[in-house]
This record gives C-alpha cells, structure tokens and sequence, in this order.
C-alpha cells in the first residue's frame, strides 16, 4: 500500500522537474498514437501497424551496429531510430509487394513479414550481446519500453513529434475519414486514395518509430488501436472519437510513465497498455454510445414504448 | 438558398456532346471477360436503366467508366472530355453493401461528404455545410434522421443517405449502382421522385438494375447488358420481350476465349 502515495504524488506533477516533462512527453505521444490509430483502426491497418512495429527490431540492432562501427555510441537515439524506420519502410513495402504480387492474401502477408523481421532482429541482437562494446543492455528498451532514465531532450523531442502528427491529422482529417468509410466513393471522386492511404501508413510508421523508446516495439501497436476501439464506444462522430482516443492514449501514456519513474524495474510499455486495456474493459460496458449497459436501457425503452 | 438541383453548370453547347460516351471498353477480370467491346451514347438527360443477369458486367461497366477497375481497352468520356477532367459533373453511388454501416458517422456527416470537393483541402466542414447536408436529407425525406448513427438506419434509409451524398455534388450525371435493391416502397418512391425532379432539371441519371419488372414504371431509357451490349435505346421501343429473352435467355457462347 506505500506505494499509492508515491504514485499519487508524481501523477499530480509533484515528483520534480524531470520526471514532470517526461510524463508530458509521453503522454503528447500517447495523444499522437491515439489520434493516428482511429484511422489505422478504421481504414483496417492495425495488422498492419503491429508488423511494421515489430519489424523495427532488426533496423535498432543494425543502427546499434553502426553507430558503433563509426565510433559513436551504440544507444544513440538517431541511429536506432533512423534503423528502425528503415526496416519498418521494407517490412511495409514487402507486405505490400507479397499481397499484390503473389497469390498470397494480405493477412498471411503480414504475418509472414512480422515474424521475419521479428526473427532477423532477435539474430542480430545475440550478435550484438558478443561484441566487445557497453550499452547493449540498454537495448531492451525497445522491445517493451521505458521512461527511466529518458532525458528531458527526448521528451520535448517525442512531445513536438507528436503535435507534428496530430496537425497532419488535423489538416487531411475530412479526406481521411472518407477514404476510410467509403474509398470507391473516394476514387470515383478524384481524391488520391493511394496517396491518403500512404499517409495514414507513414503516420503509423511515425508514431511507431517515435513510440519505442516509451512504449516498446512489442506493444506498441496497443497503444495505437485500444485508445480508439475505447473511444468508439462512446460517440458516433469520427472527429469526437478522435479527441476522445487522444485522451485516453494520452492518459495511459500519463500513468505509465508515473508508475516508470516510481518503480523503473517496470516495462513503460506493458503497464500503458494495461491502462488503456482497462478504459477500454470500462467503455465496452458504459460507454455513452454504445456500451453493452446503454444498449440495455435502449433496447429495454424501445419495448416499452410500441 | 440552395439550387436544389443542378443548373446551369455546363455550358449551353456542351448539351449537345452525350452526358456519358463510351467506345469499345472492354474488362478483364483475372483472364476473365467481364465486359467486351462496349459502346454507347447516353441520351442527353433522362433516367436510364442498366439491366441484365448477374455477372453481365453491369457494376463492372459503372466501376471501369469511373476508373476504379482497369480498361482492358477501349475510353470513357464525360462530356466530351476524359473522366478524370469531369469529375464535378458527375456522382457516383455505390452499392450500399460496399461500406461498413457500423462506422462512426451520422446520416448528415456521410451526405456533407458530398460536399467536400467543394468544401477543399485542408478546411473543415463548417456549419453552413451542415445545414446543407441537412436540406439534401429533406429532399430525400430524412431530415429527423440527420443525427441518428448510420448502421440504425434502415436498408431503404441508408441509400437515401447515399442519393443525398450525391444530391449534394450538384452533378449533370449520376451512376448508381443497384439503388433500388432491397428498400423499401416508401424509398422506392421518394428515389423515383427525386430521379424525375433531375431529369426535368436536365440531368442524365444511370442506374444499374436489377428488377425487370419495375424498368417501365420508372426509367425512359434502357441498355440491356451481357457482357456486351445486347440492345440500347428508349424503353417503349428497346424493352421488348425478344431483346430481354437475348439478353437473358440465350448464352452468349460465340464470346472467344469463354
């Protein structure tokens, strides 16, 4: 039970400066998974988005390699992270040149690139625990996320990421609901699906690369779609399910960075999605739009009156 | 006050080039023919009705005009000009089974899709676009369902949602794919209503059809398909029981390559 003070403490901002800011950076990621997986999740890309989160492995363990190649150290954030987009980028465009070009179908597609990519990182992380450099400990990170530790740099950097995102979002946010609703519509039109669907992909790839740090490449793809399948359930509107989804990614991003910086031996990662899970466990029952208690009342005043 | 329905948006010249030309289309499908050497002229306003059994290539032909499935050969044009350069003049409507119902959107969010071209990017839909969307609901008689989520509409409902979506871009052409399937009277007869009040306003109105028995009552103009055009004209003199029984009756065997 001691450890409830301490938690109530940090959520309310009162655990110093540093601790502050990263739990504001995580929490504006939080946001900016939240806004991009209502579209993942509408126009079907969550599969999708968990292949190309875990096919960062292997673009990490290759940036480790390099940047100790070249004298720098292997826990350098641009190396990781310019690997990790890398090989997130090839695991999308194999996916995509296997479902059109083979007689596979996407999902077998997805499956077969996630657990490829997952599988040459794993190989390539045991290379590295061999080499005779520091920091590879440090690499564990990526797969279920952490806050200890993470500069007051990194948060500002993930925080302005994210309101980059979210403007993106915001500025193509008409076409994007369209193409994800009704895309022949769309097309027939003359809007440029491709080029829209491209986006939402280069959004989840971007939140994905920006995520690992806090969230983990394992689990990141929960972070992406439980905000808003919580958020469905309680409005009909895409634009309030957006800002809803960004609340509640935002807060389970919140909470896990404060239970981090209480208990650093904790993934980041693993206590978000067990957040986020639990709001959406919350929203499935009471939801306002169409959790399973107001569908109860509905249905009950729908007999009641002929 | 909003024109209710299109006006004087093509130049008076251009009536006399066809709504919807097409020359020698032919689909493939997977090595299949789904349609072969199709061409036609569309009457300049009117409704006109798509008809032919199924897998004739009727939805295909909508789809290859629009350019959501490839041309195996052959050109579409909108008058006069490639589709692409028209896409103002004209509105598509899909099959109402082509999207999700459950989607987060109300009846007046999906016809204010409608007006998103015009609306442009990078702006949001604003209150006076909604009060539109709501006066293209009235025209289809659904102006108390404006806010109800759309999957609680009924079937006949939900196309009434998609005839205002298209009410709403103002087009010279419509294509719709199977409005009429599966609604009810009371739709069939505000989508009949709606249909004429175009036509008299100078639209062209193409509708793939399912249901011989309703092509007199409602359209002027007919094209009988089977994966090639069997018959086109007016209906009085194109709907005869000989061109039905050819486009239905007898299987199209001489087609190479079947």
């Amino acid at each position: 039970m001691k450890d409830v003070y301490p938690l109530a403490a940090v959520l309310l901002l009162q655990a110093g400066y540093n601790t502050i800011v990263v739990m504001l950076g995580a929490a504006a990621l939080g946001a900016a998974t939240g806004i991009v997986g209502v579209f993942a999740m509408l126009r079907r890309r969550a599969l999708i988005a968990d292949a190309v989160a875990h096919a960062t492995l292997p673009g990490v363990a290759l940036g480790f390699i390099t940047a100790v190649a070249l004298g720098f150290s292997g826990r350098s954030l641009p190396f990781l992270l310019t690997g990790a987009a890398i090989t997130a980028i090839l695991a999308a465009l194999s996916i995509q040149w296997v479902a059109n070009r083979t007689r596979l179908t996407e999902d077998t597609a997805i499956a077969s690139v996630l657990a490829t990519f997952f599988a040459l990182g794993i190989v390539l992380l045991t290379v590295i625990q061999t080499l005779k450099t520091g920091g590879q400990a440090g690499l564990d990170i990526y797969l279920l996320g952490a806050t200890a530790g993470m500069l007051r740099e990194e948060a500002i950097t993930l925080a302005v990421f994210s309101l980059i995102v979210a403007a993106i979002v915001a500025a193509l946010f008409k076409e994007l609901t369209l193409i994800s609703f009704d895309a022949d519509y769309a097309r027939a039109h003359g809007f440029p699906v491709r080029l829209l669907d491209f986006a939402i992909l280069a959004l989840v790839l971007a939140v994905v690369v920006i995520g690992l740090r806090v969230v983990g490449l394992i689990l990141i793809v929960a972070l992406l779609i439980t905000p808003p399948a919580a958020a469905r359930f309680w409005t009909d509107h895409t634009g309030r399910m957006t800002m809803i989804s960004a609340a509640i990614g935002a807060f389970s991003a919140y909470f896990g960075a404060a239970i981090s910086a209480i208990s650093p031996d904790t993934p980041t990662g693993a206590v978000i999605v067990l957040v986020a899970f639990s709001i959406l466990l919350l929203s499935v029952f009471f939801g306002a739009a169409r959790g399973i208690v107001v569908r109860g009342i509905g249905a009950r005043r729908v007999r009641a009156t002929p | 006050m909003l024109a209710p329905f299109p006006s004087d948006r093509v130049s008076s010249d251009s009536m006399s080039i066809p709504p919807l030309s097409v020359r020698d289309l032919s689909v493939q499908y997977g090595g299949r023919t789904a349609l072969s050497g199709f061409s036609w002229d569309a009457p300049e306003r009117g409704l006109v009705a798509i008809v032919g059994p199924n897998g004739a290539g009727k939805s295909t032909l909508l789809k290859a005009v629009l350019g959501l499935v490839p041309k195996a050969r052959g050109t579409a044009e909108i008058f006069g000009r490639s589709v692409s350069d028209q896409r103002d003049l004209l509105a598509y409507v899909p099959q109402r089974a082509s999207v999700d119902w459950d989607f987060p959107a109300t009846a007046a969010d999906v016809v204010a899709m409608g007006l998103y071209r015009r609306i442009g990017w990078l702006k949001p839909v604003r209150s006076a676009d909604r009060v539109s969307a709501h006066n293209y609901l009235d025209m289809v008689r659904l102006s108390e369902f404006a806010d109800r989520q759309i999957g609680a509409l009924s079937g006949g409902q939900q196309q009434r949602v998609f005839l205002a979506r298209a009410l709403a871009q103002q087009a010279k052409l419509f294509l719709l794919d199977e409005p009429f399937a599966g609604v009810d009277a009371v739709t069939e007869g505000v989508m009949t209503e709606v249909f004429r009040s175009l036509r008299d306003a100078g639209a062209l109105v193409v509708c793939v059809h399912h249901d011989l028995s309703s092509v007199k009552e409602i359209f002027d103009h007919v094209v009988l398909l089977n994966r090639e055009l069997i018959a086109s004209g007016p209906v009085a003199t194109t709907f005869t029981p000989d061109n039905i029984a050819r486009t239905y009756g007898v299987p199209l065997s001489l087609n190479p390559g079947q």
